[in-house]
């Protein structure tokens, strides 16, 4: 009796335990909707929105008009946020959805269907939208994200756009026949991004502007302007330095026609440039390694590219206006002379193109005289760390005739523990500091406003960066250099 | 305190030898003349008790000559008293019959109190209490109506004894230490679900003398899981229920010790819930235990293993506005519906198996040796939804709420869409993850842009431990131990699932974004030869920590006729440090390879003195004090991506009093202590995205006390041979008594890090926090409990629990000087951002019963010692929703908009009940 329980009790347990796996948890990838058209029945037209509904203020559609078109463009590349275009046969239209990557859902080649009634047409200096309610300044608002179903019907991908293939001199000015294309797709063949910004970078940051003028040209000298977002994933590379086609969409601000890009691939510029020349394209390299370029004298540097933070700079620092001291990873310093303002501050992170340009000894520091324009912002508000050194190894450092092989140039570095002594008890003019192991000069410039502050004479921790002016020195950027 | 120390070391050297023996019995059931197991043994006026094993075998050692009564307790329940006298070396005091005890024998509880209140939220599986097995053992524990109201009543809500934090209890298994180095909690889920064998343990509430250990400051549990030391025979165990599973069963055979001195001992279980109370959750969980043991004649040896896989689907917590529109308390973010069928975004895995061989050889008749080694290794991991360059799947992302609109209307007009269609826009929508892959495919572009991940834990653990104990002469048992342990933690992101894309990006999108142009800034790993990833391959990050602990410890305790005192020291080293295995290129410098090694030097100290007024009523005071090392998460800035370390790690400074009376007559047991414990010097490392920085950062809060205070009290009082009512109650202020300080260091920026190992913050700030509660759930608790045990073998209780002052966890950047930048003092405005909420109190009411039957009563066939008990429980009966289990401010905070961010809540289960049913024979 006891065993044929047993036995009854292991076996059912063993089954419950095996067999009533009833939990389960594999999954099937969904069935694949892309090939899909609800075939929705339109009623209306793009060009009928933007031409006979449109009274140039926001405009409520209140009837129910169904419009479909192709996706054009898409926020993959960033060019664009939170909105995509659409083209229909009779012309293209911005739509404005609220909420990032938005090409996940609306890549470029999807068709959709949009449900009018309850939306807004409006307009951004000159380009039509359709979007939502409009704000006090009458820009129209995103379609909330969970109302974009109520009026956006997705359909089938892929549908390809074939691109209006027209001369830039068709479109430069606007009228009546090129007005309809305003959102559409446009092909120019044959073009050139101009000479002095080939091989520059699409845009500048976001934090100097939200978007950038470049310029592109045909060979016959006709001119269109290409805007570039500050925030869009290509703004830091190179533009093509070749002749090719671009394909982009028209659109407008104010009365200047601007074309939009979708992503770097639209430009297919791979030709010699129209005056046959070749631009070949520059290295990124570290600071140590361009330093190690020099040789005694001065030289032009080939196409090289460095990259840093703005260590010092005129903005908020005790140099001259023209020029800044970068720093990068590989823990080496320079100085770079403009000219003119510079606008970069501290901690900014900078790309800077410094092909063409000359590294030479000016009073004995290393820079770089800086003739072209090429430097991108890529990022701000970086901190550098200090590398701290004693007076004796600084001075015997700096004053290394083989320039290259400083490395402490240029560089901020801390000095622990030293005396401030002068002439005067304010931190105008040279000054001398003492430590342990010996003295040098820190140098103010009579600009910064903390120029008429008395020194302390108990010792401190002096940041600064490690310069020479004839001979070696130090500059402190602000008071907080100076601690107790 | 140190004149006590002095007193009590003066007081040890003149202790005066006396004679004492050894006393020994058997219990079996009265009727069924089996041996009773599980019975509480107790010489109350030589303050010595012990618990009868599976052959109903105990025994005392270094009893004073002398005569004494001996209780035997089942179930709290004195059952029987007899007269004893040690006279001699050895003296035996028989055989003793019982009258079976219905409940007994049954764990009426099942064992996810805890976990049924995790599941319900989201903290972590460390958070699983101790609830759900019976009490026994120690004489401070055995008995307590205020554990058992801790355990079984409020645990299940987040009660904290003292407000101590996990790391405060301690867990020991057949004598290996169980708490892990990394976080400093016990992680139950490795061997949850086998009931059956954890049964034989051992609890004690703060600062009284442990056995085999220095114990922490809370709850010192030590389960004994040896094979002869489980009751002989198989049982089999059916539960249905209603909370994170719904069926379970459990099957366990014993051997018994045998007559060759062989004893084995094996059991599986398996949970499962196809889905949980809670919508999109599931449940899935295997159990197996088996252990074998030699005794010879002066010891004996057992090894053990233990497992529990388990698959769960989780359930999270969420915002107020969530809630409004999902209707229901229970919302939960984390699954969605896949082609109309339901799927879960976090699922946890967890495979931990561990081995634990142990000795215990008896060196003479006063010492006892014990030696343990064990092995622990295997996986936890958690899945989750990760994307690149895609919009934020999680339904419940603040930009999609109707809260973020800027115009009411749009707000009604999207709050009655969502709330009108709450499967379309409060869950996961993955139809719409797999086609934005499939799009990326057919563009041309394989890359996935959603994918399922894991978050992965891997560990090796080794923990050695060797104890001494001897009754040095009758009054005086000296311990002694040394302890080591070694673990490697290896923490990655797995690739689980591509959704039907054809591979992953080993690439940071964030750093992609800010550092836009630089070289190499966006390798997650340099070294990678191609950023390609597929299923089952590591990304994101990847990294080891190393960890070892020792420790030795030394007490020497001290019983006399009217008083007892301890004194209890210990010394521990602890050291850890991180290897990186990925070099990434934000961090080239400091993120590959080993960091530097922390090492840590720890003591602690404590005594205590118990004054016996009589056999029942006792005073006593216990004191301790000692440092601690910091855990590895706050002291590694940003273990993810780098080495660095927060500048100046301290050691935490504990030091705690408590002081209680313990009465002991036949017809009212209970026990009132009061603690003060401070905590100096503690830090914590906060990881969040920052608005202010627009990067996850890593903020550190230095500089942290604490204090707990309170006063807790348990009574049990016998109304009638049947009847019991238990009192319990505690009421408990936890507070933070410093302003810490804060730094903030900022992910992805590099040079802030890249030249030096010491990370600089973006600058040093008060957190004005003195004051505030530390949130460790309810904070006020009572317990009122009637109990009814038939001589029928069946038994019925009832309990009302009032829980109050549960405070939550609050953000540190919103008690900034920032935080409140020019906010009027005392306005609205400003005591919506400063002041600390608390959650709801609550009432809940809980019903008991069972019933055990003899089955050859009914069957003839069947055997003598086949039983067949059926429990039932009911919990939360009023069926109260609104109970807030716990919440926290979100710590990203947007000082223009401080409602973008609305803290989360979780919420406690409504009625819920179980039935077992147990077959034993």
């Amino acid at each position: 009796m006891k065993k044929i329980l047993f036995s009854a009790i292991v076996l059912i347990s063993i089954s419950m335990l095996t067999i009533t796996s009833c939990v389960k948890q594999k999954f099937d990838a969904p069935p694949d909707a892309s090939n899909i058209d609800p075939n929705l029945t339109v009623n209306s037209s793009i060009w009928y929105l933007k031409n006979t509904l449109y009274t140039g203020q926001p405009t409520l559609i209140d009837t129910d008009l169904t419009i479909s078109g192709i996706v054009i463009a898409d926020d993959r590349s960033g060019n664009f946020y939170k909105q995509i275009v659409i083209q229909d046969t009779s012309s293209g239209i911005a739509v404005l959805l609220g909420r990032n990557s938005l090409y996940t859902d609306y890549p470029i080649g999807r068709k959709i269907y949009i449900k009018c009634k309850g939306l807004y047409i409006g307009e951004y200096n000159g380009f039509v939208q359709l979007g939502y309610l409009p704000d006090n300044s009458n820009s129209l608002s995103d379609i909330p994200t969970n109302l974009i179903t109520k009026y956006v019907v997705k359909a089938n991908y892929p549908n390809v756009v074939a691109p209006r293939i027209i001369p830039i001199t068709q479109i430069k000015t606007l009228n009546a026949s090129n007005k309809k294309w305003i959102g559409t797709l446009i092909q120019f063949d044959s073009v050139e991004v101009t000479q002095a910004q080939a091989g520059g970078p699409y845009a500048q940051d976001a934090s100097i502007s939200s978007g950038t003028d470049r310029t592109v040209m045909d060979c016959a000298g006709t001119s269109i302007i290409m805007r570039n977002s500050g925030y869009s994933l290509f703004r830091n590379y190179p533009m093509p330095t070749g002749k090719g086609s671009m394909t982009s969409i028209m659109s407008v601000y104010g009365s200047t026609v601007q074309m939009l890009l979708r992503d770097t691939s639209d430009l297919k510029m791979y030709a010699p440039r129209c005056n046959g020349s070749v631009i070949s394209p520059s290295q990124d390299i570290s600071i140590d390694s361009l330093r190690k370029l020099f040789n005694g004298t001065g030289i032009m540097l080939g196409n090289y590219k460095i990259h840093g933070v703005v260590s010092s700079s005129f903005k908020d620092s005790n140099i001259s206006k023209g020029s800044l001291y970068l720093q990068d990873e590989s823990g080496r310093g320079i100085n770079i002379y403009y000219g003119g303002t510079i606008a970069y501050k501290l901690g900014d992170s900078l790309s800077i193109d410094v092909s063409g340009d000359s590294l030479i000894l000016y009073k004995g520091l290393l820079e770089i005289d800086k003739a072209s324009a090429k430097t991108t912002l890529v990022g701000s508000n970086k901190t550098i760390n200090p590398v701290t050194v004693t007076i004796q190894d600084l001075i015997q450092d700096l004053n290394n005739t083989s320039v290259k092989s400083r490395i402490y140039e240029s560089r901020l570095v801390k000095i622990v523990g030293c005396t401030i002594t002068g002439a005067t008890t304010s931190y105008n003019g040279s000054k001398t500091i003492t430590d342990a192991t010996g003295n040098m000069v820190m140098y103010c410039r009579n600009s910064p406003p903390y120029t008429t502050t008395t020194f302390p004479t108990s010792p401190v921790n002096i940041t600064a960066i490690a310069s020479i002016f004839n001979t070696p020195q130090v500059l402190i950027r602000s008071l907080t250099d100076v601690t107790p | 305190m140190n004149k006590i120390l002095t007193f009590i070391l003066l007081l040890s050297s003149v202790i005066v030898q006396a004679q004492s023996g050894m006393i020994k019995g058997k219990i079996i059931h009265q009727d069924t003349k089996l041996p009773y197991f599980d019975v509480t043994v107790t010489l109350p006026t030589a303050k010595v008790m012990t618990v009868s094993n599976a052959e109903g075998d105990f025994n005392f050692s270094n009893i004073p000559f002398g005569s004494y009564e001996m209780t035997f307790t089942i179930e709290g329940e004195i059952v029987e008293t007899i007269n004893v006298s040690v006279t001699g070396d050895h003296s035996d005091a028989g055989v003793i019959e019982l009258v079976t005890v219905a409940s007994n024998t049954n764990n009426y509880t099942l064992d996810n109190s805890a976990a049924s209140v995790e599941d319900a939220g989201s903290l972590d599986d460390n958070s699983a209490s101790s609830g759900g097995q019976n009490i026994s053992s120690v004489l401070n524990a055995a008995q307590d109506a205020y554990l058992s109201a801790a355990t079984f009543g409020w645990g299940q809500y987040f009660y904290r004894m003292r407000g101590y934090e996990n790391d405060n209890n301690v867990l020991y298994m057949n004598g290996v230490p169980m708490n892990d180095l990394e976080e400093g909690g016990v992680f139950f889920n490795s061997w949850s679900g086998l009931n059956d064998v954890f049964r034989g343990r051992s609890l004690n509430l703060g600062l009284a003398p442990n056995e085999t250990n220095f114990g922490g400051f809370g709850l010192n549990t030590s389960l004994d899981a040896t094979a002869s030391n489980q009751r002989k025979g198989t049982r089999l165990t059916y539960t249905a229920t209603n909370r994170s599973y719904r069926n379970r069963i459990m099957l366990t055979h014993n051997s018994g010790l045998m007559k060759n001195g062989w004893a084995y001992s094996l059991s599986v279980s398996r949970r499962w819930a196809q889905e949980g109370q809670i919508r999109g959750t599931f449940y899935d969980a295997f159990g197996y235990y088996a252990a074998v043991e030699k005794r010879f004649k002066n010891h004996g040896i057992n090894l053990m293993i233990v497992g529990a896989p388990t698959k769960r689907g989780k359930s999270g917590p969420a915002t107020q506005e969530m809630f409004d529109l999902a209707g229901t308390n229970y919302y939960n973010p984390y699954w969605g519906f896949q082609d109309g069928k339901v799927r879960n975004s976090r699922v946890l895995n967890s495979h931990m198996p561990l081995f634990i061989l142990s000795h215990d050889a008896k060196l003479n008749s006063r010492t006892i040796l014990t030696s343990a080694v064990s092995y622990q290794f295997g996986e936890t991991s958690t899945t989750g939804i990760d994307w690149f360059n895609g919009a934020d799947p999680k339904p419940d992302y603040y930009r999609y709420m109707p809260s973020y609109a800027d115009s009411p209307s749009v707000a009604k007009e999207l709050t009655d869409r969502m709330k009108a269609n709450p499967d379309e826009f409060l869950q996961i929508k993955w139809d719409d993850l797999y086609e934005a892959n499939r799009l990326n495919r057919l563009s041309g572009n394989g890359k996935s842009t959603y994918i399922v991940n894991s978050t992965v834990e891997g560990t090796k653990k080794l923990n050695l431990a060797v104890n001494l104990e001897s009754a040095i002469n009758d009054h005086t048992t000296f311990y002694t131990g040394v302890s080591y342990q070694n673990q490697v933690n290896h923490n990655f992101l797995r690739v689980e699932d591509l959704m039907g894309g054809e591979y992953w990006e080993n690439l940071n999108q964030f750093a992609a974004r800010s550092f836009n142009g630089v070289p190499d800034a966006d390798k997650i790993n340099l070294l990678d030869k191609d950023v390609k990833r597929k299923e089952g391959d590591t990304y994101g990050y990847d990294y080891d920590i190393h960890f070892t602990k020792a420790a030795w410890f030394a007490q020497g305790v001290f019983n006399f006729n009217k008083f007892d005192f301890f004194l209890a020291g210990e010394l521990g080293y602890t050291n850890f440090y991180r290897e990186g295995n990925y070099k990434s290129g934000l961090y080239p410098l400091t993120s590959f390879g080993k960091s530097a090694t922390n090492t840590f030097f720890t003591y602690r100290g404590k005594g205590g003195f118990t004054y016996k007024l009589n056999g029942r009523n006792y005073l006593y005071v216990n004191g301790a004090l000692g440092t601690r090392a910091p855990f590895v998460d706050n002291v590694i800035v940003s273990p993810r991506t780098r080495n660095s370390m927060i500048s100046n790690p301290t050691l935490e400074k504990v030091s705690t009093i408590e002081a209680g009376y313990l009465l002991r007559s036949p017809n009212v047991k209970g026990r009132i202590t009061i603690f003060a414990t401070d905590v100096k010097d503690a830090a914590d490392i906060k990881r969040f995205f920052s608005d202010d920085d627009l990067s996850f950062v890593n903020m550190a809060l230095q500089g942290i006390n604490k204090r707990y205070t309170g006063i807790e009290l348990g009574t049990e009082i016998k109304i009638s041979p049947s009847f019991k009512l238990n009192l319990a109650g505690a009421f408990t202020q936890a507070f933070y008594t410093s302003r810490p300080y804060m730094n903030i260091y900022v992910d992805n920026d590099t040079l802030a890090s890249n030249n030096i190992l010491q990370e600089v913050s973006t600058g040093t700030d008060t957190v004005y926090m003195k004051n505030y509660y530390v949130p460790s759930g309810p904070q006020a608790s009572f317990q009122a409990q009637l109990r009814y045990n038939s001589k029928k073998f069946w038994f019925a209780s009832l309990s009302f629990n009032y829980l109050a002052n549960n405070w939550m966890d609050f953000a540190p950047t919103r008690r900034t000087k920032s935080g409140v930048d020019l906010v009027e003092e005392e306005s609205t405005q400003w005591h919506s951002i400063l002041d600390q909420q608390k959650l709801p109190n609550f009432y809940t009411v809980d019903l008991f019963g069972g019933k055990s039957f003899k089955v050859n009563k009914y069957i003839k066939k069947a055997g003598s010692q086949t039983y067949l008990t059926l429990n039932i429980g009911l919990t939360n009966l009023l069926n109260n929703k609104k109970i807030r289990l716990y919440g926290f401010e979100n710590l990203r905070f947007n000082n223009e908009n401080p409602d973008w961010f609305p803290p989360k809540y979780a919420s406690a289960l409504g009625i819920q009940y179980f039935i077992n049913l147990n077959l034993r024979f």
